[in-house]
């Protein structure tokens, strides 16, 4: 973690990063996953033909429903935000009718500076398990602050 | 595998066929909504143009960056079409505009195999059409293709 962030004090509960947020159940519908794969302009049929075969796009991931508690961080010089990057990970297929445990936490805390100044950056992660303990994947989004 | 795909041809350099695409407020509307079928009030600056000039995102609206990362994840898969994306980073370094046109597509940087899998490591980017050739979306992808 950048030297900057160490220094501010009360910039964020340091106790929670890592620590599971909140956690809530989801069921991914055949109606949601075929929304999603019209609406970023799929064409492969494993994704765009209902039935039994069908199976969820990888980035619908970013689209599932997610708990909304956050651990709140505030960088001094923060008056912008914005959303900064997501990683997707795609371990297992998810299939019409899979009901889904997610789990958010807090991963990261950092700052960079840039040519415009300085960046403070928060990465809260969503980790998505089948009802067989499967971890069907994961998505890390980066907000970003700036002054 | 696919037999119209040779894995073994697609090697450190090549570069996908890529994905044109030129998102119109609708499209964004239907990927905002693809859960629940809603879209919700305060997406703004995906759905409302003044909205995202008054936030200085220049003359449009702008697309969400999920749905830059999915049409990026698209022209991956597309490529390679046996493959599953591992995983996928994407940073979102530019607001990227409605109704303008931008190419997905990807390189391999690095390929490994053994007897079970291919695994290609890929950067991958959104470009905008123009003389600047903006990518606002630039980011690395691991793809693995089981034998």
């Amino acid at each position: 973690m950048a030297e900057e962030v160490e220094k501010i004090e009360g910039i964020y509960d340091k106790s929670k990063l890592g620590q599971p947020i909140e956690e809530i159940q989801i069921t991914v519908t055949e109606d949601a996953m075929l929304r999603y794969a019209n609406a970023i302009g799929e064409q492969d049929p494993k994704y765009t033909k209902a039935g039994p075969d069908l199976i969820a796009h990888p980035g619908i991931l970013t689209v599932l429903q997610t708990p909304t508690g956050r651990v709140e961080v505030k960088f001094p010089f923060a008056k912008t935000g914005a959303h900064g990057g997501s990683s997707i990970f795609n371990y297992a297929d998810i299939k019409a009718g899979d009901k889904l445990t997610v789990r958010s936490k807090l991963t990261d805390v950092y700052t960079k500076t840039g040519r415009s100044g300085p960046m403070g950056f928060v990465v809260h992660e969503n980790e998505f398990i089948r009802e067989d303990g499967t971890m069907v994947g994961k998505v890390a989004d980066s907000m970003v602050s700036r002054p | 595998m696919a037999n119209s795909v040779d894995y073994d041809a697609i090697d450190i350099g090549d570069e996908a066929p890529g994905i044109e695409v030129n998102f119109n407020l609708d499209q964004v509307k239907g990927f905002l909504g693809a859960w629940n079928g809603r879209v919700d009030s305060a997406n703004s600056r995906f759905t409302n143009r003044e909205q995202a000039e008054k936030e200085g995102f220049g003359g449009n609206a702008i697309i969400p960056g999920r749905l830059g990362l999915a049409v990026i994840a698209r022209a991956v898969q597309e490529w390679l079409p046996d493959g599953r994306i591992e995983k996928l980073d994407v940073v979102f370094r530019a607001p990227t505009l409605q109704e303008t046109k931008h190419t997905a597509s990807a390189m391999v940087t690095d390929k490994t195999e053994d007897d079970s899998e291919i695994r290609y490591e890929i950067d991958v980017y959104l470009e905008r059409e123009g003389e600047d050739a903006l990518r606002p979306q630039r980011g690395a992808a691991i793809v693995v293709v089981k034998k």
